[in-house]
């Protein structure tokens, strides 16, 4: 059944910008805030939000981000121009990770981010074409 | 507890009959949390933090902590009093922490404790702890009760880094409970212990008994309230010179635990840094959030500049009593965890998983559409708002005048620029004369 819309904004995310990671899950976040959705909801969504925007930053080279907000769930869809996932099965497994030693330094690649949109998401797709990009489908109950 | 209900959760509280309407306290809050109403200041409890920014600056004294006097204390058989390692800073130099301690005492207390040695056992598990941690770095201290609140309430997400380890005054607080009520024969509940504390937010976990975790206090008394009397005593104990007989056993080492930057330097953690001030705070958990800070292993936090060396109930200026603090490092002369020595708590367990919990008000499920509208609405008001943030509506800023216009609890004429726009206007296409002209 499709549910009306009654939010929706497009963030842009670009690849490599350490400088602005995070600002992206920052926006949603505040926005969430401001709405009053319940507290437990907008750090579910903060935290797949975060994961998903640093994976573009880390691996993709552009991405637009589609933030929805229905009468009663938050919808993001998230696509990218980037390598694609190899194998998406080994990819989903916690602890598997791609990351440069670069990257470990920064702290980043523990291999824990789509694991964790999985867990903190209330459904949870993802589609990936090698060389191509990755699209990211994630939901979360607002009740 | 003199003032509030059973459901009051907050260290402070504003006595109307008090304020002077001079509004000090609406632009240092680091929250907004404060109003001014008929000349009035109130606090909105969903949103303080209990930092008692407030209290510093507020001089009409109207902005009350909500903390114990002696009287409170008189139910207990025997009192233990221990004291924040702030209070060592408070005076003279050459007043050593011994001559402290044993004047404490003769003040009214059965019996003082020193937290230094419980310091070190603390940081030696929170070095451990820091060090075998597998998560989501950085982990953050969580001594400061203003910084624990603000991630309670604010960055739920962050809760998992802070390390939930229970604090070295607790730890003698609980030791010197059960030492004395085996020694006198008597129930635990029968002996008063109380803190000497710099700030009001110590007051809240005083009086916070959860499931998992209540704290061994029985009350607070301020650093400030005592002051005057315990400065007699001292004076009287320097003439006599009865300190001489008593000992503490007090760790220059464990002494840096008071020092900005302490933490870190105890555990010997060489990746780790230091923030203090409540705006700085704020910045620095944005960037955690952000995940700017996943490279640095631990972060010490104050809500307060130097640490609790400037806690609000302080009487010594706060650079001073950093002096003070370099000078007894110096003077007992540690440089490193001592060696050797046996751990009095080494049985006990310090790390309570769980220790923290989000706090918010339970919210009912909310109509979306209704609160999208209202953010919209909220957002227009704004944007005819002159946004000089000059606060003479009574609310911080622009952007919370929108909101208490959109709730209803302001009209948009109490807004001065925006009144004086209208008259001006009116005035403009005013024309002077007489009636029937």
């Amino acid at each position: 059944m499709e549910q009306e819309i009654l939010y929706n904004k497009i963030f842009r995310i670009v690849g490599r910008d350490f400088a602005n990671a995070g600002t992206v899950s920052v926006k949603i976040k505040k926005i969430l805030k401001e709405i009053g959705i319940k507290p437990e909801v907008v750090y579910r969504v903060s935290i797949c939000c975060y994961e998903a925007e640093m994976n573009v930053i880390m691996y993709a080279r552009f991405a637009k981000m589609d933030f929805t907000i229905t009468s009663d769930e938050v919808i993001i869809i998230l696509e990218d121009e980037g390598p694609g996932i190899e194998n998406i099965e080994l990819a989903m497994k916690e602890g598997f990770s791609t990351a440069t030693q670069e990257m470990r330094e920064l702290g980043f690649g523990a291999g824990l981010g789509l694991p964790n949109i999985k867990n903190n998401s209330d459904e949870f797709k993802i589609e990936s074409e090698l060389l191509k990009g990755t699209k990211l489908y994630f939901k979360i109950n607002l009740n | 507890m003199n003032q509030g209900a059973e459901t009051y959760n907050h260290s402070i509280y504003f006595e109307p009959s008090r304020c002077n309407g001079e509004m000090a306290c609406l632009k240092i809050c680091p929250v907004e949390a404060i109003r001014v109403r008929s000349g009035k200041a109130k606090m909105l409890e969903e949103k303080c933090i209990d930092c008692g920014e407030c209290v510093k600056i507020c001089k009409t004294g109207s902005i009350v902590p909500l903390t114990n006097t002696f009287k409170d204390f008189s139910k207990f058989g025997y009192t233990i009093a221990i004291p924040s390692l702030a209070l060592y800073t408070q005076f003279d130099r050459n007043i050593k922490p011994k001559t402290i301690l044993s004047s404490l005492k003769k003040t009214g207390f059965n019996e003082v404790a020193d937290i230094t040695r419980a310091c070190i056992s603390v940081i030696r598990t929170m070095g451990r702890y820091v060090k075998e941690y597998k998560g989501r770095k950085p982990l953050i201290s969580s001594f400061c009760p203003t910084c624990v609140k603000i991630i309670q309430m604010r960055y739920p997400e962050l809760i998992d880094n802070l390390i939930p380890i229970i604090s070295p005054m607790e730890l003698t607080a609980k030791e010197s409970k059960r030492e004395a009520s085996a020694r006198l024969e008597i129930d635990e509940s029968e002996i008063g212990v109380i803190y000497i504390t710099p700030c009001p937010s110590k007051t809240v976990i005083i009086s916070k008994k959860t499931e998992k975790y209540y704290s061994a206090f029985d009350g607070a008394i301020p650093v400030s309230e005592i002051y005057n009397t315990l400065y007699d005593a001292i004076q009287k104990t320097v003439k006599s010179r009865d300190d001489d007989f008593e000992f503490f056993d007090i760790s220059g080492f464990g002494l840096n635990f008071a020092r900005l930057g302490g933490l870190g330097f105890m555990m010997n953690c060489d990746n780790s840094i230091t923030v203090s001030g409540i705006n700085n705070v704020l910045y620095i958990l944005d960037e955690i959030e952000k995940g700017k800070l996943h490279n640095v292993d631990f972060v010490e936090m104050h809500g307060c500049t130097e640490a609790c060396l400037g806690g609000p109930m302080n009487i010594e200026n706060v650079y001073l009593a950093r002096t003070n603090l370099h000078n007894l490092i110096n003077y007992y002369g540690e440089s490193r965890i001592p060696f050797g020595k046996k751990d009095k708590y080494e049985t006990y367990n310090l790390i309570y998983e769980n220790m923290f919990e989000p706090e918010y008000k339970d919210d009912v499920n909310i109509d979306i559409k209704k609160a999208l509208a209202k953010r919209s609405e909220r957002k227009k008001i704004y944007s005819e708002l002159p946004k000089i943030n000059c606060g003479a509506c009574g609310s911080p800023t622009c952007k919370t005048f929108a909101e208490d216009v959109a709730e209803g609890e302001l009209n948009i004429n109490d807004c001065i620029i925006i009144t004086n726009n209208i008259l001006e206007e009116k005035l403009k296409n005013f024309e002077f004369g007489m009636p029937g002209e």
